[in-house]
């Protein structure tokens, strides 16, 4: 499960609601009038600029309900990606000891869990 | 007979409105109710259509919104008093309000406008800027909100009518406007005036008020224990006074202060809290904890 460190930004979410439904060939109209919303509002919704109550986010979430998982899906990734960067950048920082350091922790974390692995296989056999 | 009956009316009336300004819409639509009986019953038109715009506020506040609007567009159709006008008027525009039809809301608040004009009652006055400012900040049109409650406190000023009702509500809408325009440390400071009023007032609805939007300011502000006090405050008025808009709202915020405090167990309890709301959502959960929704949501967006 993703912290809160790595929460993705409410101005993705019109961004994603807008592609959501252009993939579901909804109008603004359309969704709008599911919604209960004016069709302006939505267009401001989706540019970030209307601030809608968590009633009405949550209607929209029932009416994407079949797309939800594709919603998390690329988002969880994009987390991923961003935890890797993070980590780079960090890496990065250290000392030229220092990294030559984490090499040896993570050569040292690989070997140990192939070991696990093998064991594991070993036993099953 | 009649006479005795009026003055019972009158005393239930005055009962409900205060109940009414207290927060206590249960006990308050118990005391319209039982004038409207005795209006019938000396069958007099005008105290008729006062108990029933009265009873329309309290079912309004108790979030009762089909049953509020019944009898409001007939009444203006009937009344040519301009209090009545007035009530009917206001109430059409907050029940519309709340459903989400905010250009009719605000013909409809535009035309209470008009009837206090040639009413000498500055509380209603400035509850009727309030009304607009209020309809404009649920259309995310914070600049002419912020513009209507400034002109309804000035009213009020002129009005002297002090800290008295409704100046609680117009500071505190004020200063929640001013938090989704990131004026935080001004809004903190507009709200807490609110909050003292509140207090001072008996005012619990605007006392919850204050306390889930403090919480919201200061989550907002990263002082996450602050808002975690704040939001614990709220949520204890709004379970005990079934307020279930605000409690929904301090789910939210609490399950999110306490996800950024990484006590995820907490955070948990309230989305899970929340997710009870929302049986059909079961992805509710997992989206507020991907997603900070706290920049493009309006808590006091009823619709």
């Amino acid at each position: 499960m993703m912290t809160s460190k790595f929460k993705r930004q409410s101005h993705l979410v019109g961004t994603k609601i807008r592609s959501l439904r252009k993939d579901r060939s909804l109008t603004q109209a359309d969704l709008a009038h599911r919604i209960g919303i004016q069709q302006s509002d939505l267009c401001r919704m989706e540019n970030g600029e209307y601030k809608v109550s968590l009633e009405t986010l949550f209607k929209i979430l029932s009416i994407f309900e079949m797309n939800i998982a594709d919603f998390f899906n690329e988002d969880a990734a994009a987390v991923s990606r961003d935890r890797e960067y993070e980590f780079l950048r960090e890496y990065q920082k250290l000392s030229p000891r220092a990294q030559e350091e984490v090499q040896s922790f993570i050569q040292f974390k690989v070997q140990s869990e192939d070991k696990v692995r093998e064991e594991r296989i070993k036993k099953e056999n | 007979m009649a006479a005795d009956l009026k003055a019972t009316y009158a005393e239930l009336t005055a009962e409900g409105t205060l109940q009414v300004q207290r927060g206590d819409f249960r006990q308050a639509a118990e005391q319209f109710e039982l004038a409207l009986k005795i209006a019938r019953e000396v069958d007099d038109q005008h105290l008729v259509h006062r108990a029933a715009c009265n009873l329309s506020t309290a079912r309004l506040s108790l979030g009762q919104i089909q049953e509020a609007e019944k009898g409001l567009r007939e009444i203006l159709l009937k009344s040519p008093d301009s209090d009545i006008i007035f009530i009917a008027s206001s109430n059409l525009a907050s029940s519309l309000r709340r459903q989400g039809r905010l250009q009719k809301a605000l013909l409809y608040a535009k035309r209470a406008l008009r009837a206090c004009e040639s009413i000498d009652n500055y509380a209603w006055k400035a509850t009727c800027h309030n009304l607009i400012a209020n309809i404009y900040m649920n259309m995310s049109y914070l600049d002419d909100a912020m513009a209507e409650y400034r002109f309804a406190l000035s009213i009020s000023q002129k009005g002297s009518l002090g800290t008295s009702y409704p100046v609680d509500y117009i500071k505190e809408n004020l200063g929640y406007c001013c938090l989704l325009k990131k004026r935080y440390r001004q809004g903190i400071a507009i709200i807490l005036e609110a909050l003292q009023i509140s207090l001072a007032n008996g005012n619990t609805r605007c006392l919850v008020e204050c306390y889930q939007d403090l919480c919201f300011a200061y989550m907002q502000l990263k002082e996450f224990k602050r808002a975690d006090e704040y939001g614990e405050k709220a949520l204890a008025i709004a379970s005990d006074k079934d307020y279930k808009d605000i409690l929904k709202n301090c789910y939210y915020l609490l399950g999110e202060v306490n996800l950024l405090m990484d006590n995820e167990e907490r955070s948990d309890l309230y989305f899970d809290k929340l997710q009870e709301f929302y049986p059909h959502l079961p992805v509710l959960k997992q989206f507020l904890r991907t997603f900070d929704v706290s920049n493009i949501i309006n808590l006091k967006n009823p619709f």
